[in-house]
């Protein structure tokens, strides 16, 4: 098992310290000049989880600074409303933290806390069973609506954005946020979803495609108003 | 392949070279692919736009590690803390500081004014108390009726020099034993030359009145005025 975490990072901090991103980064991994990339960074990751799984409270608290963010804006896209977002967030990381007892090491920890986080925001959502499914026209007619009562600005595109998102099927939307949001590749959104990478970039890019039309559609009645 | 999957393929960087040089020139050329294009440039931008203004509450970090029975408190919150209550220590002491420093300066200005007014109503009523025997002259007393203010009348034999000892009482009474001790000496010196040069304007004074009976003698410094029988010398 040491020798599977044995990396460029582990040889850099001491076993024992508290575990500061600075530190965490390694040399050569933090700074502007630094950034590490995707893999690097999830090895990194996967490194510091298995140091919380091993006792280390401290990589536990530095992982949730790393993808509080990214997590909470996947979350909230899928999810769609506020409060059950931030209901599900904090039940995949007691999840996560209970993995302590039950696994000694993982392999892939994003994979596995968007695997855990998708699942979690499945049941609130079937649990919710709302979001109606509506066709491509009723949304951009509540483009056009948005657009004739009120004056249009950032937030009101937001707003139409997040209502636009929520009317995609469930699938479309999940693989569109881990593309367009978390920077995903169709394969491992395939992993996530457990699906396959084709059928993951299908679904990412069917829903795009809705939403550009609905961009478009926003374009022309902006044009004529 | 049709627009959306071209521009899809574009922006997932899938073309190859000649692909992608073939896909600009129709962008170049075609109003539909170019006007699709367009809008899935505003869909980036409004993507980026949400992503950068949704934030989880400030809150969340603290309600997570207490379900997993985490302190929340980071090295860096142990280092706010400590800073603010260093801080806090530090305000403390200097209020404490000014306190004392405005004390000590209170005391000293009360005394110094108290010893001032002290000063003032001995010369007062050096001035104004008709203490018209002079011991060097003949060692006479004089009565004189005396008129304050309310017009109330004193019939009274005031020696000058009894004058001394309750001002330097009156100093001690905001100072302690040692300033009171202190500070009484060089006011009974100066009430002391205060109350000579006072009873030798009023023995002046007396003097010029005698001339004009009644005599009426207004005190610059008190204020009151007062008003003198004809002395009564001996009897006479």
């Amino acid at each position: 098992m040491e020798s599977e975490r044995a990396s460029g990072f582990s040889e850099t901090a001491e076993p024992d310290d508290g575990l500061h991103i600075d530190n965490l980064l390694g040399e050569g991994m933090s700074g502007e000049d630094a950034r590490p990339t995707r893999v690097q960074s999830q090895d990194r990751d996967t490194e510091i989880f298995n140091r919380f799984l091993d006792g280390n409270d401290d990589a536990y608290r530095t992982l949730y600074d790393l993808h509080e963010r990214p997590l909470y804006l996947y979350i909230l896209r899928l999810v769609g409303g506020e409060g059950d977002a931030q209901d599900v967030f904090q039940d995949v990381w007691v999840r996560m933290f209970k993995l302590r007892g039950e696994r000694a090491s993982v392999t892939k920890f994003s994979g596995l806390l968007f695997t855990i986080a998708r699942n979690l925001s499945m049941n609130a959502i079937r649990n919710r069973k709302v979001l109606p499914e509506t066709s491509i026209d009723d949304v951009s007619a509540d483009f056009e609506v948005g657009l004739r009562s009120r004056e249009v600005d950032d937030a009101d595109i937001r707003e139409m954005l997040e209502r636009a998102l929520a009317q995609l099927p469930l699938v479309q939307r999940e693989a569109f946020i881990l593309r367009e949001y978390n920077g995903y590749s169709y394969q491992e959104i395939g992993e996530i979803t457990g699906s396959t990478m084709v059928t993951a970039k299908t679904r990412a890019w069917r829903g795009r495609e809705r939403l550009r039309k609905m961009i478009s559609a926003w374009l022309e009645l902006k044009e004529q108003i | 392949m049709t627009h959306d999957e071209r521009i899809s393929s574009y922006i997932d960087n899938e073309l190859s070279g000649d692909q992608e040089q073939e896909f600009l020139i129709s962008l170049a050329a075609s109003d539909a692919l170019r006007k699709s294009f367009r809008s899935e440039l505003v869909l980036k931008k409004v993507l980026h736009r949400d992503e950068m203004a949704t934030n989880p509450p400030r809150r969340m970090r603290g309600a997570v590690f207490a379900a997993v029975g985490l302190a929340s408190a980071t090295a860096g919150a142990g280092l706010v803390t400590s800073t603010a209550k260093a801080s806090q220590a530090a305000s403390a002491s200097a209020s404490v500081t000014a306190s004392s420093v405005i004390k000590s300066l209170f005391a000293t200005k009360l005394s110094t004014l108290i010893t001032a007014a002290g000063i003032s109503l001995s010369a007062v009523a050096g001035y104004g108390v008709h203490e018209v025997v002079v011991p060097n002259h003949d060692a006479t007393t004089v009565s004189v009726p005396v008129t304050q203010n309310a017009g109330v009348q004193h019939q009274t034999t005031i020696p000058a020099t009894d004058q001394v000892a309750p001002v330097g009482n009156t100093t001690g009474v905001n100072g302690d034993a040692s300033s009171s001790q202190a500070e009484h000496a060089p006011s009974s010196l100066l009430h002391q030359r205060a109350t000579n040069a006072a009873t030798a304007r009023n023995s002046a004074r007396v003097k010029a009145s005698e001339s004009t009976n009644p005599a009426t003698v207004r005190g610059a410094a008190g204020g009151g005025s007062i008003t003198s029988d004809p002395p009564v010398i001996n009897g006479k």
